[in-house]
């Protein structure tokens, strides 16, 4: 199995769309901190006229963890754009080459080679928040510094700088989660087709969709709201408050690794049954 | 006969009117002059903040006081403070001319209302409850345009007669955000409040006055 990780490693690293990922958090990240450094006030303060209006606000709001906070809200679209690119391409990139017909050849189990190929996919995944993270604290503090959070949800929370390293790290970490649940899905619909636009703009397109009906028809589907995953795509949000939810966190875990099981295993029983006929 | 007696009792009001006003303002000028005379200090604050939609913990830090509309304030990180014209529309509601009236007594102090002679003037009207030391234990601003301002002042003996803890309420509308602003889709599932004003307050302690 971590020969074939090893192999699925190899692959994506020699593959130039790997790097497309990268390269796009490093310019919308990049764009960002540069326009906030320039236009930063003026944006913030479209956020807060209200607040202004009652209050004398005192302190340095715009820093790195307003950045790294105003960012991570990317991994609503982008980034799983990003993750889609390999993910997606995994099965279906293979298939469409002719590779896979070479691969299922060799003596591994199906099952163990679509594994790999989703670890592989995980792994990446993590790696692109990792950067993330990185790219958007260390851009942050060298432009801005550091300070206080200010949450504009539900309200305004004020978190000291002292307060806020233990939540981004579960931030991130409950974005990743979502974000391994998004490339399960790519790779689940990557193992259906045999070209490798499919399952990109397939999972992009659900992702979007639900966003859009979900949001839209929130009164409507309030009920079964807590079961689809895009809504627990901002679930990371939850750390940032002053009394943190933990059973709707707790829920939040178990329903995306309830997700990620199910992509999975549709995944690897259709890629068992799979005719390869490219 | 009726008409006589009538300004009689007018010209009377009048006379009673008008010596509880110049006694009023005559205390109002004094407790002015007391604060000019105080000199530029610093102390520590610690800043407390209660607003409905406001999640923020105990701030501190330092003030700087120079003159009563140059007033610093240091504080580590991020805080809320009350508008410049609560700090400062107490003084500037002075310097132009203005009419003080005596509303009486409410446990032991008096109670005196300040109506400024500028009809542009940003303060509508203010009262004030002064103590038989001339400290102020409360006030209250109407403002033209920002709604009203209380404020009630407790005192431990500070040089000068500086409070020691200040307790300021204010109108506060309940803020919205835009979810796409904010990032907070699941906001359209709560039920939405409606754009009530509610009242908030800041309390300020000061400590270690050093002038």
């Amino acid at each position: 199995m971590i020969r074939l990780i090893n192999i699925e490693l190899f692959k994506i690293v020699k593959k130039p769309r790997t790097y497309i990922g990268f390269l796009a958090i490093f310019l919308i990240v990049g764009a960002l901190q540069l326009a906030m450094y320039f236009e930063g006030e003026e944006l913030i303060s479209i956020a807060i006229q209200n607040l202004e209006n009652d209050f004398r606000l005192e302190g340095k709001i715009i820093n790195a963890n307003l950045l790294t906070y105003i960012l991570l809200n990317s991994i609503i679209i982008h980034i799983p754009i990003l993750i889609c690119l390999v993910t997606g391409d995994a099965i279906a990139g293979e298939a469409a080459t002719g590779t896979l017909r070479l691969i299922l050849q060799r003596p591994f189990k199906r099952s163990e080679i679509y594994m790999a190929k989703a670890i592989t996919g995980f792994l990446y995944t993590i790696s692109l928040m990792v950067f993330l993270a990185g790219m958007t604290y260390g851009l942050g503090f060298l432009l801005f510094g550091t300070g206080d959070l200010i949450v504009l949800r539900r309200g305004v929370t004020v978190i000291a700088s002292d307060d806020v390293t233990w939540r981004f790290f579960y931030a991130f970490c409950s974005g990743t989660l979502s974000m391994i649940v998004v490339a399960s899905l790519s790779m689940m619909i990557s193992s259906f087709v045999n070209n490798a636009i499919g399952p990109i703009v397939g999972t992009i397109a659900i992702l979007i969709g639900l966003n859009i009906i979900f949001t839209l028809g929130a009164p409507i589907f309030k009920d079964i709201l807590p079961y689809i995953f895009t809504s627990h795509i901002t679930k990371w949000q939850y750390f940032f408050d002053f009394d943190i939810d933990k059973l709707v966190l707790q829920q939040s875990v178990v329903v995306q690794f309830v997700y990620i099981l199910i992509f999975n295993l549709v995944g690897i029983w259709n890629f068992n049954r799979k005719d390869i006929l490219t | 006969m009726i008409k006589w007696l009538f300004i009689l009792l007018f010209s009377f009001s009048i006379g009673l009117f008008s010596a509880q006003s110049s006694d009023a303002k005559k205390r109002m000028l004094n407790m002015v002059e007391k604060l000019e005379r105080v000199p530029p200090y610093s102390c520590d604050v610690n800043i407390n903040i209660d607003v409905k939609f406001i999640r923020i913990k105990e701030r501190v830090g330092k003030m700087i006081y120079r003159s009563p509309e140059d007033i610093d304030y240091k504080i580590k990180g991020f805080a809320f403070l009350p508008k410049k014209e609560m700090g400062t529309t107490s003084t500037s509601l002075f310097k132009d001319d203005f009419i003080a009236i005596d509303m009486g007594k409410e446990n032991e102090n008096q109670i005196i209302k300040v109506i400024p002679m500028d009809i542009n003037s940003e303060i509508v009207t203010g009262q004030f409850w002064i103590d038989s030391a001339d400290l102020v234990q409360k006030m209250i601003l109407i403002t033209k345009e920002k709604g009203s301002y209380t404020a009630e002042m407790n005192y431990n003996g500070t040089l000068y007669d500086l409070p020691s803890k200040i307790r300021m309420s204010f109108d506060v509308k309940n803020q919205k955000m835009p979810a796409l602003l904010t990032g907070d889709l699941e906001a359209y599932t709560d039920e939405m409040d409606e754009d009530e004003v509610s009242k908030g307050t800041i309390t300020i302690m000061y400590s270690n006055h050093q002038f």
